[in-house]
C-alpha cells in the first residue's frame, strides 16, 4: 500500500511538472505600405505621387528589453536581426517575422525598448568575430569604409521618366554609431494570455519614406550609402524609426 | 540445420570483415577561422583526417561516373580554384551542361544553398545530384555503391573514416558525407588583400584605387563601384541572389535563364543566381552562370554598363562611368584575391598522382 502512495505522489507531481508552462515573450514585426501590407515588388504611391515598389527591407534590432512596473529592464535579446524577404505576396506579408520567443518573469511589463542598428559596443566589431549562428553574420552587411554595420537597407526602384513604371534603382542604407537610435514604446496595455506575452511591432515603409508626409526625393538622391548622401542618410534613420509601432 | 547454422556463421563473418582495422579517426578544424569567423559544422557528420581523406579520392576518382571517364575534379580543377576554365562543364561522352562550374572555396563558409540557384540546402546533399544528372556523371548511386563495395581499397578508407563493420554499410549518405567534408576542407584566405589586411604587405597604387573603388572607401576623391553590396565581408560574396542584369527578356516571366525562381517559384526570383565569391576570381574565367563572359574585363564593362533593365534587377547595379583606369585598377585589386596556398594541403591534392 505504501508502496503504491509513493508511486501515485510520483506520478502526481510528474503531472504536475510536466503542466506547467513557463511564461514568455514572443516579438514579431509586419510590414506595411500605409494601410496595406508591404509586398515585396508591388507598386506603390509615394507623397509625392511617384510610383516606386520596395524589393528589399531588413534591418537590425540591438538591446531589446522589457521593462516591468518597478522599472527593472529584462534583456532579451542583444541584437536581432528583421527581414521582409519572405513578404512576396499579401498573404505571406500579412504574418508576422518572428524575432524571437523568450521565457521571462510573469511580471507586469509597461515598455519596451531596443535600439535600431547595431549598438556600438558591437558595431566595433566586425562579423567574423561573431559566432557562426549569431545574427551578425548576416552576409552583406557591414560597410568597411563605414566601418560600421549597415543598420537598415530599405531598396526598390522608383519612376524616373513619370510613366508610371518603376525603373531607377534606389538604395537607402543607414549605420554609423551617429545613427544609432534607442526606441521606447508603452506596451502597459498588453498583458500575458495562456502564459505568452505577444508584441507585435509593425513597420510602415510609407512613413518610413515620406516622413510627415513629405516624400524623401529618391529620384534626385537614389542611394543614400555614402558619405555624399549623409543628410538624407540622417533623416531617414529618425523617419524609420518614427515608423515603428506596436500594433 | 547443420547446413543453416555455417550459412549463419559464415554470414556474421561477412558482416564483420572490417572490423580488425582501426578505426581511430582525427579530428581536422577548418581552416581560416580566425581571418573568416567561425562555421557550423553538422553535428551529424563532423570533420575528421578520415573522412576528408575519402572524400578525397571520391573526388578525384573516376570511378563514380557511368563510363568511368570523369571525376569531380574535370569539372573542379584544383588549380582553377576548382572550376574548368570552361563556359558551361561536360558531362560523360562530353554531354553539355548548361552552368559553368563553380569554385569551391570557402564553401564551409555558405549556409544559404548550394549550385548556382541554391537549389541544395547543405553539401552532403549538393553531393548526391552530379552522379545522376545526365549531363554529368550519369550514373546511379545504387552502381557507386556496389562499385565501391568490391573495390580493393574504399572499405577501408569508409571503415577509417566512418567505422563501418562491413562492405555492405557503404552507402550514398556516407560517401555525400565524405565528399562534404572535403569540401568544407578548401579554404583560402591568405591572399595579398589578406597580407595588406594583417599588415604584412601593403597594395601598390593601382590595387589602392581598386580596393577603394570596390568598397567605396575615401568617397569624396574615388567613385563608387559598387562591388562591394554583393561581394563583401572577407568571403567576397554574400551567397545571395541576384538578378545582375545579364539577361535581356520580355516580361518578368521571360528570362531564359529562370534561377531562383525554381527554387522558390517566385516569379521576381526569375533571373536571379547566386553571387560568387571574387577570390580567385582571377583562376575562375570564363564568368557568370553560363560562362558569357569571358574575361575579368568583359565582367568589368558589364557592370559598368549598368545591366540590362528589369524589374528585379539589383538597384545597387548602375551605370558607373568608370575611367580606363580605374576600370584597371579594378582588375589589379581582384588579382590581389588570388590565393593557391590550399594545393600544399596534402589532403586537397589529386591522391592518384
Amino acid at each position: 500500500m505504501k508502496k503504491h502512495t509513493y508511486i501515485f505522489v510520483l506520478v502526481l507531481f510528474s503531472t504536475l511538472f510536466a503542466c506547467r508552462k513557463d511564461h514568455s515573450v514572443q516579438l514579431s514585426f509586419t510590414g506595411t505600405y500605409g494601410d496595406s501590407p508591404m509586398v515585396l515588388y508591388k507598386e506603390n504611391k509615394m507623397a509625392d505621387n511617384k510610383t516606386m515598389h520596395i524589393s528589399l527591407s531588413e534591418f537590425f534590432l540591438s538591446d531589446i528589453k522589457l521593462v516591468d512596473d518597478q522599472g527593472t529592464e529584462h534583456l532579451l535579446s542583444e541584437a536581432s536581426f528583421v527581414s521582409f524577404k519572405n513578404s512576396t505576396d499579401e498573404s505571406k506579408a500579412k504574418k508576422a517575422v518572428q524575432v524571437l520567443t523568450k521565457v521571462v518573469d510573469p511580471n507586469k511589463y509597461m515598455r519596451l525598448k531596443f535600439g535600431i542598428g547595431v549598438k556600438p559596443s558591437l558595431n566595433s566589431k566586425k562579423p567574423e568575430d561573431f559566432p557562426a549562428n549569431s545574427p551578425l553574420r548576416e552576409m552583406g552587411f557591414h560597410w568597411p569604409s563605414w566601418k560600421s554595420f549597415i543598420f537598415t537597407k530599405t531598396e526598390g526602384q522608383i519612376d524616373g521618366n513619370a510613366d508610371g513604371t518603376p525603373n531607377v534603382g534606389y538604395v537607402y542604407h543607414t549605420g554609423g554609431d551617429t545613427v544609432y537610435q534607442e526606441i521606447t514604446l508603452d506596451i502597459s496595455g498588453l498583458s500575458f494570455s495562456d502564459n505568452q506575452l505577444d508584441i507585435q511591432l509593425n513597420l510602415d515603409h510609407k512613413k518610413a519614406l515620406n516622413p510627415g508626409g513629405q516624400a524623401f526625393d529618391i529620384l534626385k538622391n537614389p542611394v543614400i550609402h555614402t558619405a555624399a548622401g549623409l543628410e538624407t542618410l540622417i533623416a531617414y534613420s529618425k523617419s524609420f524609426g518614427k515608423a515603428i509601432e506596436i500594433k | 540445420m547443420c547446413f543453416t547454422a555455417l550459412l549463419l556463421v559464415s554470414s556474421c563473418g561477412d558482416d564483420n570483415e572490417l572490423k580488425e582495422i582501426p578505426f581511430k579517426p582525427t579530428a581536422y578544424e577548418i581552416t581560416g577561422t580566425e581571418v573568416l569567423g567561425q562555421v557550423n559544422v553538422p553535428n551529424d557528420n563532423p570533420m575528421t583526417v578520415e573522412g576528408i581523406r575519402l572524400g578525397q579520392h571520391l573526388f578525384y576518382d573516376k570511378i563514380l561516373s557511368k563510363d568511368k571517364s570523369i571525376s569531380c575534379s574535370s569539372c573542379h580543377k584544383p588549380e582553377k580554384a576548382f572550376t574548368d576554365g570552361k563556359a558551361v562543364s561536360l558531362g560523360v561522352n562530353n554531354a553539355p551542361g548548361t552552368r559553368s562550374s563553380m569554385s569551391l572555396v570557402n564553401l564551409a563558409y555558405n549556409n544559404n544553398g548550394f549550385f548556382w540557384n541554391g537549389r541544395s540546402p547543405s553539401l552532403e546533399e549538393q553531393a548526391i545530384h552530379p552522379i545522376e544528372e545526365v549531363a554529368e556523371f550519369n550514373n546511379s548511386w545504387s552502381t557507386i555503391e556496389a562499385r565501391l563495395r568490391e573495390h580493393e581499397h574504399y572499405p577501408t578508407l569508409f571503415r577509417k573514416a566512418f567505422g563501418i563493420d562491413s562492405k555492405k554499410e557503404i552507402s550514398r549518405d556516407l560517401a555525400t558525407k565524405a565528399l562534404a567534408q572535403f569540401q568544407r576542407a578548401i579554404t583560402s584566405f591568405d591572399s595579398k588583400f589578406d597580407r595588406v589586411l594583417a599588415g604584412t604587405d601593403v597594395f601598390n597604387d593601382k590595387e589602392l584605387l581598386g580596393y577603394e573603388l570596390f568598397y567605396e572607401i575615401n568617397l569624396l576623391e574615388v567613385k563608387d563601384a559598387q562591388c562591394g553590396h554583393c561581394h563583401s565581408d572577407k568571403l567576397f560574396t554574400t551567397n545571395k541572389y541576384f538578378n545582375n542584369g545579364l539577361q535581356k527578356f520580355d516580361s518578368i516571366n521571360g528570362f531564359q535563364h529562370k534561377g531562383r525562381f525554381l527554387v522558390t517559384n517566385v516569379p521576381f526570383d526569375e533571373g536571379k543566381f547566386r553571387t560568387p565569391t571574387l577570390r580567385n576570381i582571377t583562376l575562375t574565367a570564363p564568368y557568370m552562370h553560363d560562362g558569357r563572359l569571358k574575361t575579368l574585363e568583359d565582367v568589368i564593362e558589364h557592370y559598368n554598363s549598368g545591366g540590362h533593365p528589369a524589374k528585379n534587377l539589383d538597384p545597387n547595379l548602375v551605370p558607373l562611368k568608370l575611367t580606363q583606369d580605374e576600370k584597371d585598377a579594378l582588375i589589379a585589386f581582384l588579382h590581389t584575391l588570388t590565393d593557391t596556398s590550399y594545393l600544399k594541403n596534402p589532403l586537397l591534392i589529386d591522391p592518384f598522382k
